[in-house]
């Protein structure tokens, strides 16, 4: 009993060794910037119906996505964060936020219908079934959507 | 979503694992929309990677080889094959034409559980501590700022003890 005991906790312990990784670093969140912070906000509340889970005065706000605040909130994926920067006149290429969806074409009309922009309408990335399609947030931050193939 | 959760509550049994629970939770979000990925850009992508494996302990789980379009996708985990069954939203590194941009946003934020030993291991693997680790509020919360050799600005968070 003492030995089952014993292994269930170093099972625990490998477990927690798996997911806590080397040198203690895990992603805390990924941030795209913006001059008007609130406006940003609600593009991807809007769109994604993520939920504010955090907010430092009017230069930051962190989001998540959760059914309510409570879940966003208790919700232990990374989360996003939009910060305020002076000018959104940036020639950023990069589309530092990369999106899992389950339906492309929705998530494309969403971030239209919430004042996005489509830069590239959906399409099939060569032989994987996997469709992707590329955007940018009002405030000019490239945004890339991933759909797996449907199984 | 409440067909999902009316699932959930007469299978609740079903689910042993906290690994399914944490999944459902990051998976579940309104919309179908999960994170992925966060990305950065470097002219070489893969001496970046090399950065953040050495840095931070990541490990390569994916890699795009397109003509002059390398890309590489890492996470964490002890093993290739650990790194590659973590659920977490990845870290990208994907190629871009200049690392001359002027972009002040860290577009990353790292939690650690040693800031200190993390800025060093920062700073020996050809990284740059721009901001020294210091203490955010009254929580005994410490924050640092680095930048990667590609010039991307990063943000260390560590929790109080």
């Amino acid at each position: 009993m003492i030995n089952m005991r014993k292994m269930a906790l170093g099972i625990c312990a490998s477990l927690l060794v798996g997911l806590s990784a080397q040198a203690g670093v895990t992603l805390n969140s990924a941030r795209v910037g913006a001059a008007d912070v609130a406006a940003l906000e609600k593009f991807y509340v809007t769109a994604f119906g993520m939920q504010e889970v955090q907010r430092i005065q009017n230069t930051e706000v962190m989001l998540n996505f959760g059914d309510s605040v409570a879940a966003a909130k208790a919700n232990p994926g990374a989360q996003i964060v939009i910060l305020h920067r002076a000018s959104d006149d940036e020639k950023d290429a990069i589309a530092h936020l990369i999106f899992n969806v389950t339906d492309i074409q929705a998530t494309a009309a969403a971030i239209t219908a919430a004042g996005g922009k489509m830069e590239r309408a959906p399409f099939v990335f060569g032989n994987t079934g996997v469709t992707i399609g590329l955007a940018v947030d009002p405030a000019g931050n490239h945004i890339e959507m991933l759909q797996q193939p449907k199984h | 979503m409440t067909r999902i959760r009316n699932l959930l509550t007469k299978r609740t049994a079903a689910w042993t694992t906290g690994l399914g629970a944490s999944l459902l939770v990051a998976l579940g979000a309104q919309a179908g929309v999960a994170l992925n990925a966060a990305r950065v850009g470097a002219i070489d992508v893969a001496a970046l990677a090399k950065f953040y494996e050495a840095a931070f302990g990541l490990q390569e789980v994916n890699r795009l080889e397109l003509p002059g379009r390398l890309e590489i996708m890492l996470n964490f985990g002890d093993t290739v094959a650990a790194a590659k069954a973590n659920p977490a939203a990845q870290i990208v590194i994907m190629h871009r034409d200049s690392d001359d941009l002027k972009d002040t946003v860290p577009h990353m934020i790292l939690t650690v559980s040693d800031v200190a030993a993390t800025a060093a291991a920062i700073t020996a693997a050809g990284g740059k501590i721009e901001g020294k680790p210091v203490p955010f509020g009254k929580a005994g919360m410490l924050i640092g700022f680095a930048a990667d050799p590609a010039g991307n600005r990063l943000e260390l968070i560590q929790q109080p003890h």
